[in-house]
């Protein structure tokens, strides 16, 4: 194999965990995210074949992530990922939701995620679930770090009120 | 709800993980070399057991080598003697897959909860990857170049992987000594691991692995 295919293998073992969850979340159908995500890296390793270096490869990646899940829900005309409003969570149920749905606090924290908005979604997956920091974040987002750390205190009020709520039923 | 309470919900959802398989045969599909993917949950062992002794996984360890069927009868100077080609072919691509699945679930190990015992684990796997890749340097790879190749780079990698997850651990395990209240023994421990650590000598992991097992006998 040559040098610049270890060095993406490199960088897909790294990710490739992290970016499927982060489809996941947004998408909720194992076929889906899969599709997404072999989307992204392909995308990512024609970009790496032709650059032969990433600066920062895993805020590209998740570039490249986000727009691919906006795509998705473009074609499908399924607004639902940019809307603020609340989100059900639809599709087919995916295989490894078979084996969460016995711990029904992780289909809750799921459904509660999920009924964030985008940009809410997206600081709490990256920070909480692949330990990105502000600072990171806020480069991938091209946001100020103080907005960063408003959005994921609003995000966690919010995921929190939503389980209180279903809590409570 | 506490604030932490809710990140700890949050963090379960670290549970959800791709398909194996899928991420296995989509490695292959991208970058188009091979990876036998029929044996891919084999390892899952591997690294449920990271909780238990490290005399265990060395065990297991040792077990995946053999399993995989590096079929080796022997040597005649530098040139390792092979059973017959077949058997050779099998070999090879049954080891790359299993490399490529160590490779592929050494995040597991990243997130292990006792570092010092990954660091252990790390060493073990490295000089195991080290010696695969030395070995697989000895067969004369006409016949057998992609599955050869494979093998190297992604010994390559993993040896890449885990030099960072050393350095990674180490550094944090240092500055967690630092903020507890040590004995004088582990004290005098840790000034040795830090310059075994500035030194590269590779005692590092052996001062943590006495300062562990003081601190877990106190």
């Amino acid at each position: 194999m040559k040098n610049i295919q270890k060095k993406f293998a490199y960088i897909y073992d790294r990710y490739v965990k992290k970016v499927y969850l982060f489809v996941y979340l947004k998408v909720s159908s194992q076929e889906i995210a899969e599709d997404i995500t072999s989307r992204v890296f392909t995308q990512s390793w024609n970009k790496f074949k032709e650059v032969k270096q990433l600066e920062n490869a895993r805020a590209y990646i998740y570039r490249i992530a986000r727009n691919e899940v906006v795509n998705y829900y473009r074609e499908k005309s399924k607004l639902k990922i940019v809307s603020t409003e609340s989100i059900e969570i639809s599709g087919p149920k995916p295989e490894i939701e078979k084996e969460t749905q016995a711990k029904s606090d992780i289909k809750d924290i799921k459904k509660a995620v999920s009924l964030l908005k985008d940009d809410y979604q997206n600081v709490v997956i990256w920070h909480y679930l692949d330990d990105l920091p502000v600072k990171e974040i806020a480069g991938i987002m091209e946001k100020p770090e103080g907005t960063i750390r408003v959005m994921l205190h609003r995000a966690l009020k919010e995921v929190r009120n939503t389980l209180e709520a279903e809590n409570s039923h | 709800m506490q604030e932490y309470q809710v990140i700890n919900k949050i963090k379960k959802l670290e549970s959800i993980k791709p398909d194996k398989g899928w991420v296995v045969s989509t490695k292959k599909d991208i970058l188009g070399y091979e990876l036998d993917h029929s044996t891919v949950s084999t390892l899952d062992w591997f690294f449920i057991a990271l909780k238990k002794p490290a005399l265990v996984l060395s065990v297991l360890l040792i077990g995946i080598i053999i399993g995989g069927g590096f079929l080796f009868s022997g040597s005649q100077g530098n040139q390792p003697k092979i059973a017959d080609n077949n058997d050779m072919l099998a070999s090879l691509q049954n080891l790359e897959a299993k490399l490529g699945e160590i490779s592929l679930s050494l995040d597991d190990l990243e997130n292990a909860e006792d570092q010092g015992q990954a660091l252990v684990m790390a060493g073990i796997i490295k000089s195991t990857a080290n010696g695969i890749k030395q070995t697989v340097e000895q067969v004369d790879p006409n016949g057998y170049e992609p599955q050869v190749l494979g093998i190297k780079t992604t010994s390559d990698v993993i040896i890449e992987k885990l030099d960072n997850l050393e350095i990674k651990n180490i550094e944090f395990l240092i500055n967690d000594y630092k903020q507890r209240t040590l004995s004088e023994d582990n004290q005098e421990r840790l000034e040795k691991l830090e310059e075994s650590y500035k030194n590269g000598d590779g005692q590092a992991i052996l001062w943590i692995q006495a300062i562990q097992n003081n601190i877990n006998n106190n």
